[in-house]
C-alpha cells in the first residue's frame, strides 16, 4: 500500500498527459482524470491504512526537503 | 453526534452531487449546447442545497443501523445517484459508441441492469453485513467527486453565458414597401411524409394542403446540409456552410482550405443583414443553437432554447437542473425510464413556447421578418393530431409511426397559426413559408433526406403554382425575403 499511492498518482499524471498542455485543463473534457483523482482521495477516506501510507509519504517528502538544507521558502 | 452530523452533511452532498454529475460533464465538455445563464448557476445551487439536505437526512436516519432494512433502504435511495454517476462517466468514456450499440440491444440493457438489482437483492438477503459496508464504503469512496461537481458549477458561473433573449426597439418605418414575411422552419420535416409520389400535399395534412392550394411548391430543393448543425447556420448565412464545429467559445466553420474560421451569421450578406437592408423588423425564435448570440444586432426581438437544458430563461426552478439531468441520461434501458418523461415535457415546453412566439403579433409598417425553428417533428416524438401524448418510448425512431403522427402535429400547429393569421387579417397580405432543414434520417418511407419541403405564399397569391427547377434552400429563403420586397404593395 505504501507504494499505491504514489504508483496511482503517477499513472493518472501520465495518462492526462498532452502534448501542448502541462496541466490537466478544467474546459476540455478532462473531467473523468478529475473525478479519478478524487477517487483516490475517497480511497483515503475508506481505509485507515491509506490514510496513514499518505501521512508517512508527505512526511517522508517533507523530510527530504528538509534534509537538503531547508524548506522552500528559503530558496 | 457532530461525527453524525457530519457525515451525513458530507455524504447527503456527496449523493446530491453524483445524482448532477452528468451536468456537471455537459458544462464541462458542452456547454455551448446548454445555452447555460447565471440564473442556470443559481437554480443548480438551490437544487444541489435541496438535494443536499434531503439526501443528507436519510443518511442521518440510516448510516448507523445495521439492520437489513436500513441497508436495503439506503440502497434504494442511493441508487439514483449512483446510476446519473455511472450515466455521467460512461458519456466521458473512450468506447461510449460500444457502450451506445451494446444499450440498443435491449435485452442486453435490460439484462444487465436486471442482473445488478437481482445481485443486490441476493447480497442484501445472505450477507446483509457484508452489503451494508460494502455499500457504505462505496459511497465514501465516491464522496470527494462531489468537490469536482461544486467546482464545475462554480467555474461554469465565471464564463460568459449566452444571450437567449433580445429585446430591441423596433426601427423607423422603411422607405421600401416590403410585405411581412412569417418562415416557419420544422426540424427534419420530411419532403416525402409531406407530398405524395405526384408532388401533392398528402390528403391527410389538411391545414399544409389548403395553404398549398394558394402557394408556390419548390418541389426540387437541396437541403444544406445533412443535420441542423451545418444547415441552419447555412439558413442564416443564405450560403453553403461546409461543416460547423461547437467550441466552448462559439461555432467555427471549416474554410476552403479546411482551415477552421469563427462563423459569422451577422454579415451584410446574409439572412439577417438582407432583412435588415430592406428594412425589415428582424425576428428570431428557435431551439438548439444559441441564435441570438449567433445574429448579434442583426436580429431585433429573439428567443432561443437549448435542446438539452430544460431550464426556462427568465423562470426561476430548481427542479429545472433535475430535469435536466434527467435529460443528459442515455437513453438505453434503465435510464431512458427517468429519461423520457423529462425529454418529453422539454419536447412541450419548447413546441409551446416557439409557437407562442411565432404568434406574435405581424407588423406591416415596419414589415416584420420572422423566422421560427421548430424543435418538431424532429424527436422526442411526443405529439399526435390530438396533440400532447407522449409514447412509453418518444425516441423509437424505427418504426416511423411515432414520427408520421407528430408531422400530423406539425400541421395542426400550421393549421392554428394560419387560422390566427387569417383572424387579424394579415395573412392575405404577408409571405408565408414552410420549410425543413433536412429531411428523416432514419428510414421509413424517406428517400431523400437531403431533399427538403419549400411552400411559399405570396402576398395576395391565389393560385398553386409548382417550380421544379432546382434550388438550394439557403438562397432561396433569401430571395423569398427580397420578392417580398419586390411584391405590388400590401392593401390596407
Amino acid at each position: 500500500m505504501r507504494v499505491l499511492i504514489p504508483f496511482l498518482a503517477a499513472v493518472l499524471v501520465l495518462i492526462g498527459e498532452r502534448p501542448a498542455l502541462a496541466y490537466v485543463d478544467p474546459g476540455t473534457g478532462s473531467l473523468l482524470y478529475q473525478t479519478a483523482l478524487t477517487m483516490v482521495l475517497g480511497l483515503g477516506l475508506v481505509f485507515r491504512r491509506v490514510r496513514v501510507s499518505i501521512a508517512e509519504f508527505v512526511r517522508r517528502l517533507g523530510g527530504r526537503i528538509g534534509s537538503d538544507g531547508g524548506t522552500p521558502h528559503q530558496h | 453526534m457532530l461525527r453524525r452530523l457530519v457525515i451525513a452533511a458530507w455524504l447527503g452532498l456527496a449523493l446530491a452531487a453524483l445524482f448532477l454529475y452528468p451536468l456537471a460533464v455537459a458544462l464541462s465538455t458542452d456547454a455551448y449546447y446548454l445555452q447555460w445563464q447565471a440564473g442556470d448557476v443559481v437554480e443548480t445551487a438551490v437544487a444541489l442545497a435541496g438535494l443536499a439536505a434531503v439526501f443528507g437526512a436519510i443518511v442521518f436516519a440510516l448510516w448507523y443501523r445495521s439492520t437489513r432494512a436500513a441497508h436495503g433502504a439506503l440502497a434504494l435511495v442511493s441508487a439514483l445517484p449512483l446510476a446519473s454517476f455511472a450515466a455521467g462517466v460512461s458519456r466521458q468514456l473512450p468506447f461510449q459508441r460500444a457502450l451506445i450499440s451494446a444499450g440498443e440491444t435491449v435485452p442486453l440493457g435490460t439484462a444487465a441492469s436486471g442482473l445488478v438489482a437481482a445481485a443486490a437483492i441476493v447480497a442484501l438477503t445472505v450477507w446483509p453485513a457484508a452489503f451494508g459496508r460494502v455499500l457504505r464504503r462505496l459511497l465514501i469512496l465516491l464522496s470527494p467527486v462531489s468537490l469536482v461537481v461544486l467546482a464545475t458549477v462554480a467555474l461554469s458561473a465565471t464564463r460568459p453565458h449566452a444571450a437567449v433573449r433580445t429585446d430591441a426597439e423596433p426601427g423607423p418605418a422603411a422607405a421600401r414597401v416590403c410585405a411581412p414575411v412569417l418562415a416557419l422552419l420544422f426540424d427534419e420535416l420530411s419532403f416525402y411524409y409531406v407530398y405524395d409520389q405526384d408532388d401533392h400535399i398528402r390528403p391527410e395534412l389538411e391545414a399544409l394542403g389548403r395553404l398549398g392550394s394558394e402557394a408556390t411548391h419548390y418541389v426540387s430543393v437541396a437541403a444544406p446540409g445533412r443535420e441542423t448543425l451545418d444547415a441552419l447556420p447555412s439558413f442564416l448565412a443564405a450560403r453553403r456552410v461546409r461543416e460547423i464545429e461547437v467550441r466552448p467559445e462559439g461555432l467555427l466553420e471549416r474554410g476552403a482550405e479546411s482551415e477552421l474560421i469563427p462563423f459569422d451569421a451577422a454579415g451584410r450578406d446574409g439572412l439577417y443583414g438582407t432583412a435588415r437592408a430592406l428594412g425589415y423588423t428582424t425576428e428570431m425564435g428557435g431551439y438548439y443553437l444559441a441564435y441570438c448570440e449567433l445574429l448579434g444586432a442583426t436580429v431585433d426581438v429573439c428567443r432561443s432554447r437549448s435542446f438539452y437544458n430544460a431550464s426556462s430563461p427568465g423562470e426561476f426552478s430548481p427542479l429545472d437542473p433535475l430535469r435536466t439531468t434527467l435529460v443528459l441520461w442515455p437513453r438505453q434501458a434503465p435510464f431512458g425510464l427517468l429519461k423520457h418523461p423529462a425529454f418529453a415535457r422539454h419536447q412541450r415546453e419548447m413546441v409551446e413556447e416557439l409557437t407562442a412566439f411565432a404568434r406574435r403579433p405581424i407588423s406591416r409598417q415596419p414589415p416584420t421578418f420572422r423566422l421560427v425553428h421548430f424543435s418538431i417533428p424532429h424527436l422526442p416524438f411526443v405529439f399526435d393530431a390530438d396533440g400532447y401524448n407522449p409514447p412509453s418510448d418518444p425516441l423509437a425512431t424505427a418504426p416511423d409511426d411515432a414520427y408520421g403522427r407528430q408531422v400530423l402535429y406539425v400541421d395542426r400547429v400550421i393549421g392554428e397559426l394560419l387560422d390566427a393569421l387569417r383572424r387579424d387579417a394579415v395573412y392575405d397580405d404577408m409571405t408565408i413559408v414552410v420549410l425543413a432543414d433536412h429531411g428523416y434520417r432514419f428510414g421509413g418511407h424517406e428517400r431523400d433526406p437531403l431533399q427538403i419541403p419549400f411552400i411559399v405564399k405570396h402576398a395576395g397569391q391565389r393560385e398553386r403554382v409548382e417550380v421544379r427547377a432546382e434550388q438550394q434552400g439557403e438562397t432561396l429563403l433569401k430571395d423569398t425575403l427580397q420578392i417580398a420586397c419586390a411584391a405590388p404593395e400590401p392593401s390596407r
